[in-house]
């Protein structure tokens, strides 16, 4: 309607080959890489495989900026940790602190671990990042029903994502309407005309959505809906695309590799 | 002669006791374009429930091409009587305009190469084709109740039921709406609008059937619209051009005109004196 509404895939129509990749084939070798990657062990092997990941975004073409702004959300988990680890792990002191009623040691083990866990995490994150930019979100969940996920996830996801918007648009007018009559919300929360008034707005969304709810399952009925969405079938997967999938498992490897010093043939390497 | 779609008695209670039908009958012809008038709370979207099967009659018949609708053949039903919602957010709900309109072919088990035929058909009837990649939620209200209608469409029903389809359109909204609804007609598909809106049943119908409280209280042409004690009592007006003409009409001995074109022809018929 008239609000603004977020795009979730607003880079999803660029078509770089990443883009063009078969989304099943997107799904299955980025999920494996990044269970490889977040259980490496050593700086090492998740550099190359964050490096990987990189050069795959570089390639898909997308803006950095926008990446980076995405990568926000993991900041708060990220420095939580980072704080939490150092200290909680047992080793070598490098510094501490002394609280009066007890004393915090910083060790140099805790440290590691947590620099660990922030590549984990940025190459976890940045591998959805660029399945979530480079696939559109209907044909994410198309792809997810196709590769056997039950259709009650993908069908929760594509709903709630369907009347969020519908939802949004209804909360954002029941909140005008309340301004226009002058409805000035209390400074604090426990105010009780406050919270009266917000708990039975929470209310009517509530029957609304259940009415709605009700329509809209009689609408699929109309037409001929009974039980199961049906989905046209996507096309094969084509070989370049094997080829691809094989090359991003490969990078997940060659991380593994590299993370259990060569498996015998470090020399290489040192 | 039987009408492709006939309703006997039908009485229809919800869980609450509300009594929402309470002995509806009537008979609608092939090809034809039949407005149901009524305030609100008289049963018409309750009535049009039953159409397609969704509610299945408590007591009285529905019958589709003189075939009785019950729990056994109201899944063949859906595809014969085409239902649109009045709000198009409940009836769109695919990720893509797309994917909406082939959710009912689909449903219908059709081929790929089939469905792809019916939804560009039916996209391009209503003119939304080039929007078919489009999220149904970045649409405008009048573009979301034209997909609605090509979702209806692309199962290709001999009997299209639209619930309040003039609710909230602009007037070119609206105007386009009774062009694709003429154009439908004229294929041959039997036109069944529930509406508040007289001047759109009294320009565009050809039958009207006047519902109140669960009964229907008239069904015959345009002229029950300017039937004094009718609309008084279905708590309806008159057409705004018979408003115009209503002592003109009585004064100079004329039929009163319910449309504009009418109304236009009475004015030059008066001037040219």
């Amino acid at each position: 309607m008239d609000t603004e509404h977020i795009h979730l895939d607003e880079f999803a129509h660029l078509r770089t080959f990443f883009h063009r990749f078969d989304p099943r084939a997107k799904i299955v070798s980025c999920l494996v890489l990044l269970v490889i990657a977040v259980s490496l062990k050593t700086p090492a092997g998740l550099a190359v495989a964050l490096i990987g990941i990189c050069l795959m975004i570089r390639g898909a073409q997308l803006p950095v900026r926008r990446i980076l702004k995405r990568l926000g959300f993991i900041i708060p988990v990220v420095l939580m940790v980072g704080i939490f680890l150092p200290v909680v792990k047992l080793g070598t002191p490098l510094f501490s602190v002394d609280l009066g009623f007890c004393q915090l040691n910083f060790t140099k083990e805790g440290l590691q671990a947590s620099i660990l866990f922030l590549l984990r995490i940025t190459c976890a994150a940045l591998l959805m990042i660029l399945l979530t930019f480079t696939t559109p979100l209907h044909v994410l969940l198309h792809s997810l029903s196709d590769l056997k996920v039950p259709q009650i996830f993908t069908q929760l996801i594509q709903f709630a994502l369907r009347y969020f918007f519908v939802l949004y648009d209804e909360v954002t007018r029941m909140q005008r309407a309340r301004r226009s009559r002058n409805f000035k919300p209390a400074k604090h929360i426990f105010s009780r005309r406050t919270l009266s008034i917000i708990g039975g707005m929470i209310g009517v969304l509530f029957i609304r959505s259940y009415e709605r709810g009700e329509r809209v399952y009689f609408a699929m009925m109309s037409r001929g809906f009974r039980g199961k969405i049906r989905l046209l079938d996507y096309p094969q997967i084509r070989v370049k695309d094997y080829v691809f999938a094989f090359l991003i498992i490969l990078l997940g490897v060659l991380s593994l590799i590299i993370d259990q010093e060569g498996w015998g043939w470090p020399a290489v390497w040192k | 002669m039987a009408g492709c779609l006939e309703i006997e008695n039908l009485y229809f209670k919800y869980h609450d006791g509300t009594l929402a039908l309470k002995g509806v009958s009537l008979s609608i012809e092939k090809g034809e374009k039949v407005a149901i008038l009524g305030p609100n709370g008289a049963g018409k979207s309750t009535l049009l429930l039953h159409l397609n099967g969704i509610h299945l009659p408590q007591q009285g018949v529905v019958r589709v091409n003189g075939v009785e609708i019950n729990s056994s053949n109201e899944h063949q039903v859906r595809s014969k009587v085409g239902l649109v919602f009045q709000d198009p957010d409940d009836q769109v709900f695919a990720p893509t305009v797309w994917d909406d309109v082939a959710f009912g072919p689909l449903n219908m088990g059709l081929q790929r190469q089939e469905v792809e035929k019916r939804v560009a058909d039916a996209l391009q009837a209503v003119g939304m084709w080039e929007y078919r990649h489009r999220a149904p939620h970045h649409l405008s209200y009048g573009q979301k109740k034209r997909v609605a209608i090509a979702g209806v469409l692309a199962m290709d029903p001999q009997i299209i039921v639209l619930d309040e389809p003039s609710a909230f359109l602009d007037p070119v909204g609206q105007s386009n709406l009774v062009g694709i609804l003429d154009d439908l007609n004229k294929e041959g598909k039997t036109i069944l609008i529930a509406t508040h809106d007289v001047d759109m049943a009294a320009e565009w119908a050809t039958s009207i059937i006047v519902i109140k409280d669960g009964r229907v209280l008239a069904q015959g042409g345009t002229e029950l619209l300017v039937q004094q004690d009718l609309v008084e009592a279905a708590g309806l007006r008159f057409p705004l051009v018979s408003q115009v003409f209503r002592e003109t009409a009585v004064k100079y001995d004329l039929p009163l005109p319910c449309t504009v074109e009418e109304g236009k022809k009475i004015l030059l018929k008066l001037t040219r004196h």
